[in-house]
This record gives structure tokens, C-alpha cells and sequence, in this order.
């Protein structure tokens, strides 16, 4: 990929409460959002990323640093030393370790993940969201997901004598 | 149709009914990143204390086009439709949109291994176990229905094998297309020469791109493994629904059996079956290149347990072998020059995974392995109970009232399409 040369370039991301992160060129185009402003040469000092506070981009950047040499290597690097079941294996323990936060900061990085695009994130976060939808109740869905019951109480009534299992 | 109307405007924090509103000073100095389209949601309020849970007042959804490309992951299956249908008219609009069915349908088959649609158990009769299942997941229970006098070997890609208690003969039974094939066997499988008839099935579809889980009318092909009676002999024949004919049967000598009920799982075009305890050993049939190999355990192994063969997430050979609280995981390598050797086990304490609270004092457990699916990787085990567990995620279903379970046979399909969602 064209961004192997730049490894070692630095770029400096800013959040809306002026927080700013130096991080590697490599690590901040794991998002295809910047990577795609990089590429049209947009971001020349710092990158701005509106909506995305602090914490949470602290988050996503610790993310990205940990998957940016799996992604980079994958397929190609016959030359790892550790084995890529067991980088994967460890990889997959991290991921869980990363997404065991509270409700509300996992309901960031699922718009942080889409809103910068970073597949893995946006992979690992969805596939929370559908633990969520698989494993809760209703209302636990909506909480979690902000989502307002907009059903009129007779049309509720239907969907709860229809569906008496899924209300458990 | 209340849903379709109001799904239709794209989806911003103002659309809900609260009136919530949605930042306007969105556009700074320096080089602020596009917004995609839709995706301007977050609040000031989540985005200034994320430890604080979302006021409960506002009601901030994710962009349209990311709900939708969440809802394409869940399970393939007709209760995730009808309950993410239950969450709020805007995913009633997603879930019903003809698009989205169609994508889900075509996401499902190319991401997901197909669902296990039930349990062939065998108790007085072949029955299947559906129970598990929400009740719209469940298919009527006389497409499962197996003629009496068989008993089931194995289920793969849509289709299950049975052998006849008494004669030398199988079936090959498709339960979604309604599909029966009776095979005899080949001359030198029937008794007296061989006591047993083990074996398996698989889909034969060679077509580019062909994705396992609708089989039903696909070719396929039987693997039959027997040992000759006088000599310890393993004998396999693979038949083929393309040419309807037995192969030239392959032998492999060896001082071991095969227990008849014991399944084979199927990794990279090899099926495996484990030899009978003290033979501490897999039997591997290479089905490209025809060869039978007797393959050891891992020394040190303890042989106390219920042992299993599984595949691995990593798409290699698995030994799995369960005694409550332990689950020990091992994988086989197999180096360049062919000669295998086993990994490292990995302990899993089980009483986490199957909700068991460690007793006090001491308990005897009966555990059991007691079927596998090497699709979604989910195997089934007694202890108190049956369960379920998948090892991906370990995470157990019980089974309920099936203390003591006999061998099971996950049958695994995807939904008919007028069913999937």
C-alpha cells in the first residue's frame, strides 16, 4: 500500500475540545475518511475531527495503533515471527478487552467507527450492537442504541400478543 | 407503513420526535473531516461526558445507512426480522424494505455459516430437537422425519446420512427439498466381511463461488468407512451423486476402530474420526488424495475426559477434550513436509461459559461430548444438563430437559427464502 513509505510520518489529530494527538501517518489512514484527506492532500497541519471528543478519539487511536502492523501485514509478511493465528488469537482478546466499556462510550465509538470509517472498528462495534440486539430486551435495545419506541400502544399491544417471545 | 413514511427522511437527530436538535456549529477552523451524509447525530451531551449515560430525554439514533448496514448482521434467521421489527417503527421500515431483504439474503449467505435449524437426538426413535430454537425459527417437524430402521451418522451441508440398523444399506436425506436417496453399499462393506458402517456426507457443488448452507440440490458425495472383520483393516469408498457409483476402495492397516456412532468432521476436504479411547488416535481420510492416516494425540495427553474433534476457528484440526469444570482446546499443526504435530492446549474453565456455580464439596460430573457442528463451531455436551456452546464466543445455551442426552446431530441450513426474513 502507498502508505508504507510514510510510515514514520506524523499527523496531528484535534478534537472539538482541543485536544490534539500526534499519531503516525500509518496509524490515522487505518480510517478511510482521513486517509482519503491525506490522500487529497487536505490535511497539511492538523486534522480536525468535529464530534468526536477527546475520550473517545483517545479510544479509536489506541484501536488504531493496535491493528495498524495486523492490517498492514496481512497476507503479504511471510517473515512474522509471531505466528499470524496467534497474533489474530491476541488480537481478538484485545478486541474484547476494548469494547468492554460502559454503554454510552461503546454507543461513541459506534459513530466514531462509522464516521471515520475504520472497518475493523466498525466491525467489532456492530457486531456488539448485534450481541446487544441478539442477547436483551426490547427496551435494553433501545436504550442502548438511543432509540425511541414510536409505537402507538395499540399498535405495541399487536406486536406484543404477535411476538410474546421476543418480550421475555 | 407509518415506519416506511417516516424511515424515509434520512435520519438525523431531528428526526425523533423530541425535537432534539443537532449541532449547527459543526464547521470550524482548520480542516475539519467531510461529515458523511446522515451521520451528524452525536449530541453535546454524549459527546461531553460519555460516562454519563444518555439523558433519557433525548433520543439521539444512529444515521439510517449505519442502522442498515448493522441490522444486514444479524443472525440469519426469521425471529431477528420480527425482532428487530419490534424495536421502533424506523427499524420496522428497515427490516421490511424489499432492498434490505434482499441484502440481508444475499450478506447472510456470504458472511455467515447457516444457522443450526435443530438436533437429531436418538432415543427409542430418531428425534429432532427444535425446542431451543424461538418458536418462529422452528420448521414443521415432518420435513425432519427419518424412516424407522436407520440411524444417523452424520449431517452436512443440508443433508443427513443414516444406516440401516439391518441391511447393508444408507440414506441420503435432504429434509428442506424433501429429497431420498437409498444407496447399497459396495460388495466388500457388507457383512460378514464388516461388522460397522461409519461414514459421512458432503456437497459435492464445484460451481465457482458456491457457498455452503442451500445444498439441497447440489451433488454430493458419500464417504464410507468400515473395518474388514478379519483384519484390521480401515476401509473407505466415496460415492458420487454425479457419476452414481462407489470409488475403488482404499485400505489402511491398523491395530484400532472406530466406534460406529462416532461422526466425522470435515476440515479442508478431510474428514476426521476419532479412534476409539485406547487407540489415542484421529483416523483422516484425505478426500483429494484418497488416503487413509492414522494420526496420534499429543503425548501427555490424559485420556480421562470426553474427547471431541473439532475445527478450529482457524480453519485447522482441533481436539477438544471436556471434564467439568476443564475444557482443554489443542490444535494440530501439520509443517510443509506433512508431519503433524499438536499445539499448546488452551484451559477454558467451563463454569463461566455454561452459568455452573462451583460447588462446594466434591461432585462428580458425567460429562459428555455429545455432537459438534463444524460450520458455526458449536459443540453440544452434557453435565447437569445438555448445552450448547459455541467456541467462538463461548457462549452456552441450556437445553432444557435433556439431563441425560444422547448422541446428537446438528443439522444446519439456511432458511428457505421466502423464510429468511
Amino acid at each position: 500500500m502507498a502508505t508504507r513509505e510514510a510510515g514514520k510520518k506524523m499527523i496531528m489529530l484535534k478534537s472539538p475540545d482541543g485536544m490534539e494527538f500526534e499519531v503516525e501517518e500509518a496509524v490515522a489512514m487505518e480510517s478511510q475518511t482521513i486517509r482519503k484527506m491525506i490522500e487529497d492532500d487536505c490535511a497539511d497541519t492538523a486534522i480536525l475531527i468535529p464530534n468526536i471528543n477527546s475520550k473517545i478519539l483517545s479510544r479509536v487511536i489506541e484501536y488504531c495503533n493496535k491493528h495498524v502492523p495486523t492490517t498492514g501485514a496481512t497476507g503479504a509478511a511471510a517473515s512474522d515471527t509471531v505466528a499470524p493465528a496467534a497474533l489474530a488469537e491476541d488480537l481478538k482478546i484485545w478486541d474484547a478487552e476494548f469494547i468492554k466499556v460502559n454503554r454510552a462510550t461503546r454507543f461513541n465509538l459506534i459513530q466514531a467507527a462509522s464516521y471515520l470509517n475504520i472497518k475493523g472498528l466498525l466491525d467489532l462495534t456492530s457486531q456488539t450492537t448485534i450481541d446487544t440486539i441478539s442477547d436483551n430486551s426490547l427496551e435494553e435495545i433501545r436504550s442502548f442504541l438511543s432509540t425511541k419506541n414510536d409505537y402507538l400502544p395499540e399498535e405495541e399491544q399487536t406486536i406484543r400478543r404477535e411476538n410474546q417471545w421476543a418480550f421475555q | 407503513m407509518a415506519g416506511r413514511r417516516r424511515s424515509r427522511s434520512r435520519i438525523h437527530a431531528s428526526e425523533d420526535d423530541d425535537g432534539a436538535t443537532r449541532p449547527s456549529r459543526r464547521r470550524r477552523a482548520e480542516v475539519p473531516v467531510p461529515l458523511p451524509d446522515g451521520g451528524d447525530t452525536l449530541s453535546e451531551s454524549l459527546l461531553d461526558d460519555s460516562r454519563r449515560p444518555p439523558a433519557p430525554s433525548k433520543w439521539l439514533p444512529l444515521p439510517l445507512d449505519m442502522l442498515w448496514k448493522i441490522l444486514l448482521l444479524l443472525p440469519p434467521k426469521p425471529s431477528s426480522r420480527l425482532r428487530a421489527s419490534a424495536v421502533s417503527t424506523r427499524w420496522r421500515g428497515i427490516a421490511t424494505d424489499p432492498n434490505f431483504k434482499s441484502q440481508f439474503l444475499v450478506h447472510s449467505r456470504n458472511c455467515k455459516p447457516p444457522p443450526i435449524l435443530g438436533l437429531f437426538v436418538r432415543r427409542w426413535k430418531n428425534e429432532f430437537k427444535q425446542g431451543f430454537l424461538h418458536p418462529s425459527d422452528r420448521l414443521p417437524a415432518e420435513l425432519f422425519s427419518i424412516p424407522s430402521g436407520y440411524d444417523i451418522r452424520g449431517c452436512r451441508h443440508g443433508r443427513v446420512l443414516a444406516v440401516h440398523r439391518e441391511y447393508a444399506k444408507l440414506l441420503v436425506f435432504a429434509p428442506l427439498s424433501g429429497e431420498v436417496c437409498t444407496l447399497s453399499v459396495p460388495r466388500e462393506f457388507e457383512p460378514p466381511d464388516c461388522f460397522y458402517l461409519n461414514g459421512a456426507v458432503l456437497c459435492d457443488a464445484n460451481d465457482h463461488g458456491h457457498v455452503h448452507g442451500m445444498c439441497h440440490l447440489s451433488p454430493f458425495k458419500v464417504v464410507l468407512l468400515s473395518k474388514l472383520s478379519m483384519d484390521d483393516l480401515f476401509i473407505t469408498s466415496v460415492y458420487s451423486s454425479r457419476t452414481k457409483k462407489w470409488s475403488a476402495s482404499v485400505s489402511k492397516e491398523a491395530p484400532c476402530s472406530v466406534d460406529s456412532d462416532v461422526p466425522a468432521t470435515l476440515v479442508n476436504n478431510r474428514l476426521y474420526w476419532l479412534l476409539s479411547p485406547k487407540a489415542r488416535g484421529l483416523l483422516e481420510f484425505d478426500l483429494d488424495r484418497q488416503r487413509l492416516t492414522v494420526i496420534k494425540w499429543p503425548t501427555g495427553m490424559i485420556d480421562s475426559g470426553s474427547h471431541g474433534i473439532i475445527k478450529t476457528e482457524e480453519g485447522a484440526v482441533g481436539l477438544v477434550t471436556f471434564s467439568f469444570p476443564n475444557m482443554e482446546l489443542r490444535e494440530m499443526k501439520v509443517d510443509c513436509k506433512g508431519f503433524s504435530s499438536w499445539l499448546d492446549p488452551k484451559i477454558i474453565d467451563m463454569h463461566n461459559v455454561l452459568g455452573i456455580p462451583p460447588q462446594i464439596g466434591r461432585r462428580v460430573w458425567h460429562c459428555k461430548l455429545r455432537g459438534y457442528e463444524e460450520d458455526s463451531n458449536v459443540i453440544i455436551l452434557c453435565v447437569d444438563s445438555a448445552y450448547m456452546v459455541d467456541l467462538n464466543s463461548m457462549k452456552s445455551t441450556k437445553l432444557d430437559g435433556s439431563g441425560s442426552m444422547n448422541r446428537c446431530h446438528p443439522f444446519t441450513s439456511f432458511y428457505p427464502p421466502d423464510m429468511a426474513i
